[in-house]
């Protein structure tokens, strides 16, 4: 099956895994929550990451924790989508000048969606998933 | 030469294991040979038995006679008398058929063990002697007989106990030798008062006086024998020499010892069926509560093993209490369907017993070849290494545990439909058993076959010792596909000849 | 005869998206239930739909062939199980299997489960394993005294041929036993819908598959096809027990009331029964997993063994009282 059919079924279910070891993920809990319910998409949290097609890295991320991330990455069954939440994923955000984090995640994983904020609000994480599907929708 | 074949049948085994050993001085490949020969031989006349109780019905066998069917030629039997019936052909075949599968299993596994030569031929002695026991405790039919076989098949199983010559296996035999000779001078006290009472020592004579004076001495010497019966079953209170045993011997022998349990329960229902009829619907309930107490039991002392072979020990007291529901069962409605309904679950159980637990000893001894350890904790990740074994052994488990489509699910079905009318705790009980055996048996599996992949040596497994295991489990998968053949051919004659009291006192008077 | 076959091949198949509408019905309740909106009806199936595009991995370490046999198995056996329960219309194989073969097909597909999990070589999924053997050793006490107390109920009201579904589904087993009866029948029917969360692997039993802390549990490596079919095979599981629920319990049809007859009757029936088995498994199933939380392993064993083993034979009991009456 072509790539475009399978991301069309995809995005009708997505299942998210994430990738949490600092602040960004405090945003993602009311889009599960009950007031921006994300389970009338379809999109429902799993954990682990076989299960998984959409892996959002929230927050800034070490030299250290980066390579686990990675791990993940592989580990999830492909067609996959990675989603960068937040300033420091985009551009190190507040630890711009740090040693040991890192500065731009598209150069450890091939990343699809970056989500501004610091954090962003929930709605705003909601457009950037909605930006994903009309993208999907387009392509079809 | 095949009217003779009762008396040929026990004697020829006897012969055997005597000249095996002279004929080991010839060397081992004729040896080998010669044993094969020899059980093939027995094979075939415990066939011929199995084929002429299908014509003739019951009938019996005098050693020694003119007329080999005339037992009572003054009124009183006279000379040894074999009785061969549905269910006696049954466990004589049955006890043949294993013997012949473990020799053919053990002869590559011996040589691996233990080495060739003289421990090679002692093993064959022992096991043909084995056998001449268990056939004789099989087909006798009188009490005297009975007890002399029995004494053979302690005394031969307990010198394959202590075959390894270790510490731990001489003190496995030295308990269990104890144990049986107090065990069989109980059962020499009980005849003793029977005697001394009628005079007579053949059954289905004694059957045929009690019928007319029953006493209370009858009772005493009832509750000695079956005291002593229920030890060679190995149910529960008498259970705890069965797992020492069952671990110290070879996994060959342990086949072999799983029928001689199951001869023990033929020997009880001969006598509690044919002989202390009069008495069934105590003895029923006693045998009953007994085999749920094994059930509970063997289950639940299953569970914190760490050693292969003592865990299967343990399931074992568990199935003998499951044919010994089926049995009292059968006992205590004796006048009713539901009664002959569980005497043939119990019967079918006793067939599928012998398929299922031989199937897992022999896995077991498999496993201990290749490795060389059989504790749970020092194995893993098996089935990385032979998959057959795996799938052999995910067989033997569901078998065991009654688990449909295969055997022992037929035979718990069929038991736990009739013991409900009995009382519906007890088909409880063995649901529960049957769930809880097969927990057992997962966790032993995940910790033995699972895993990442085993490190240690992992010799190749012979394409004899594969062979019959592939064929138990094909019989496994053939008995629960099509239970017809067995409850037809070989369950009903035997359930029948069982109830048959009748019959079977007027063949020897 | 070829009506079997065809029924044969139709209610597996019926079975599963059956099974998955009640999915969707149960996730759109519960969301409502916690003042969400909830995803639409369909969900499910675009889930397996989904799952199906998706790579099939098996682990390096796992053993490959018992892997990915497992779900098949999982499959097979639950839905070999919906052709001896009676769906309203008589079953698809009457005669051939009845009540005890049932309650133990019910087990194979959880221990599919569990060998699945253990043949993983995961920790998380040996886990979450060994946790599902336990839960299984534990629901099944009270699921054998209610299945056996039903039966005891209809053998000593004169009934033949007891264990066959048939003839149970077409008893009215309240009314036999008079009110001592009747008390120890609703008693063990209170048990049986205490066995269903458990059997399904719902909150509060939803000790195998714990997300949050064992990582997905029995799941935790499987991915894409594998996933898919154990996703099917839970949601026919439910299907599956809720009827036997129903065919125990709640054995009442419609086409005697309304006079049906000819083809609108079994099909009255099938929609009365499906029916009811929502009526089930909203009340055992979606009700109590909103309102509770899991279960820790060792509360599971001595939650199952006390209560509902007490309160069983306190129903079997009763229920033989009332029939000495």
């Amino acid at each position: 099956m072509e790539d475009a059919k399978k991301l069309k079924r995809l995005v009708k279910s997505v299942w998210v895994f994430n990738w949490f070891n600092s602040c960004g993920f405090t945003e993602i809990l009311p889009v599960v929550g009950s007031r921006w319910d994300m389970e009338r998409f379809g999109m429902i949290p799993v954990a682990s990451p076989r299960h998984a097609d959409c892996l959002i890295i929230a927050g800034y991320q070490t030299e250290k924790s980066i390579r686990r991330a990675q791990r993940i990455y592989r580990q999830m069954p492909k067609p996959a989508v990675v989603i960068g939440l937040g300033s420091c994923s985009m551009s190190g955000g507040m630890y711009w000048d740090s040693y040991n984090t890192i500065k731009r995640l598209s150069d450890y994983i091939p990343v699809d969606l970056y989500i501004p904020g610091c954090p962003p609000r929930p709605e705003a994480i909601l457009k950037g998933i909605m930006s994903i599907f009309r993208e999907v929708e387009d392509h079809a | 030469m095949m009217e003779h074949a009762p008396a040929l049948v026990i004697a020829f085994p006897l012969f055997a294991a005597f000249a095996s050993h002279l004929i080991g001085r010839l060397g081992s490949r004729i040896r080998d040979i010669w044993v094969f020969a020899s059980l093939l031989l027995t094979w075939l006349f415990a066939v011929f038995l199995n084929l002429e109780v299908m014509q003739r019905g019951t009938y019996a066998y005098t050693l020694g006679a003119d007329i080999s069917s005339l037992a009572s030629p003054a009124g009183f039997p006279v000379r040894i008398v074999l009785v061969i019936d549905g269910m006696s052909a049954l466990i004589a075949f049955m006890a043949v058929s294993v013997t012949l599968a473990s020799f053919i299993y053990s002869r590559r596994f011996m040589e691996r063990v233990s080495g060739g030569g003289e421990s090679a031929d002692r093993y064959c002695s022992l096991v043909l002697l084995f056998l001449a026991g268990m056939l004789g405790m099989g087909l006798t039919g009188d009490f005297f007989t009975l007890f002399v076989f029995l004494e053979m098949t302690s005394i031969s199983s307990a010198s394959l106990v202590a075959f390894f010559r270790k510490g731990s296996s001489f003190e496995a035999a030295f308990k269990y030798m104890i144990i049986s000779a107090i065990n069989a001078l109980f059962l020499l006290f009980g005849i003793g008062m029977i005697y001394s009472q009628y005079g007579l020592l053949n059954m289905a004579a004694i059957a045929n006086e009690m019928v007319l004076n029953f006493s209370f001495l009858d009772k005493v010497a009832l509750s000695l024998i079956v005291s002593a019966i229920l030890l060679k079953l190995g149910s529960v209170p008498v259970h705890m020499w069965k797992v020492d045993v069952y671990q110290k011997v070879p996994s060959s022998v342990a086949v072999m010892c799983i029928t001689s349990s199951l001869v023990g329960i033929y020997v009880l229902s001969r006598i509690l069926f044919s002989v202390f009829f009069s008495m069934s619907a105590l003895t029923g309930w006693m045998i009953v509560c007994l085999g749920s107490l094994s059930i509970i039991v063997g289950v639940s002392m299953a569970l914190p093993q760490k050693d292969l072979k003592r865990m299967i020990a343990y399931a074992s007291i568990a199935e003998i209490g499951y044919v010994m529901l089926g049995i009292g069962t059968g006992l205590a409605g004796m006048s009713s369907t539901f009664g002959t309904v569980a005497l043939s679950g119990g019967v079918f159980h006793i067939i599928n017993d012998a398929l299922d637990l031989g199937l897992m000893f022999l896995i077991a001894g498999a496993v201990f070849y290749a490795t060389g350890k059989t504790g749970i904790s020092k194995l893993g990740g098996i089935a990385h290494r032979s998959a057959s074994l795996s799938v052999l052994f995910i067989i033997g488990m569901l078998a065991v545990s009654g688990i449909p489509p295969f055997n022992g699910f037929v035979s718990k079905l069929i038991m736990y439909e009739s013991v409900f009318c009995l009382n519906p705790v007890l088909s409880v009980i063995g649901i529960l058993g049957s769930i809880l055996m097969l927990s057992v048996f997962v966790k032993v599996f995940a910790s033995v076959f699972l895993g990442s992949p085993y490190k240690g040596k992992f010799r190749e497994i012979p394409l004899s010792m594969t062979a019959v295991m592939w064929i138990f489990a094909l019989l496994i998968i053939l008995l629960g596909l099509f239970p017809g053949l067995a409850l037809d051919g070989l369950v009903s004659p035997a359930v029948e000849a069982l109830l048959g009291h009748g019959i079977y006192m007027g063949v020897i008077i | 005869m070829i009506m079997k076959v065809l029924l044969a091949m139709v209610v597996p198949v019926a079975g599963i998206l059956i099974g998955l509408l009640y999915k969707g019905i149960d996730r759109i309740l519960a969301a409502r239930m916690q003042g969400r909106v909830g995803p639409p009806l369909v969900q499910p199936l675009r889930d397996v739909r989904k799952l199906l595009v998706k790579e099939n991995i098996v682990p390096d370490d796992a053993v490959g062939w018992l892997f990915s046999s497992m779900p098949f198995v999982a499959l097979v056996s639950v839905m070999a199980i919906l052709l001896y329960l009676p769906l309203g219309i008589t079953p698809v194989l009457e005669g051939y299997g009845d009540l005890i073969l049932v309650l133990y097909l019910l087990i194979i597909p959880s221990l599919a489960l569990v060998l699945g999990g253990f043949a993983s070589s995961s920790p998380y999924a040996s886990v979450g394993g060994q946790r599902e053997m336990v839960k299984m050793m534990s629901y099944e006490f009270p699921l054998a005294i209610a299945v056996i107390s039903v039966a005891w109920l209809l053998y000593s009201s004169g009934a033949e041929n007891v264990f066959s579904l048939s003839v149970i589904s077409g008893t009215h087993v309240w009314g036999l036993a008079g009110i001592p009866g009747l008390a120890g029948l609703a008693v063990i029917f209170l048990c049986m819908l205490f066995v269903i969360p458990g059997e399904l692997g719902r909150i509060p039993f939803d000790v195998s598959e714990a997300d949050s802390e064992i990582a997905g549990g029995i799941f935790a490596e499987y991915s894409g096809r594998n996933l898919a079919l154990f996703y099917l095979a839970d949601a026919v599981k439910a299907v599956a027990i809720a009827s036997l629920a129903v065919a125990l319990f709640l054995p009442y049809t419609v086409s005697g009331i309304f006079g049906l007859g000819g083809a609108a009757a079994p099909a009255a029936d099938f929609l009365f029964h499906l029916l009811k088995v929502f009526f089930v498994l909203f009340v055992s199933s979606t009700v109590v997993r909103v309102v509770t939380g899991r279960l820790a392993i060792s509360r599971v064993v001595s939650v199952y063994w006390k209560y509902p083993v007490i309160l069983s034979f306190l129903g079997l009991l009763l229920i033989m009282g009332g029939t000495l009456i």
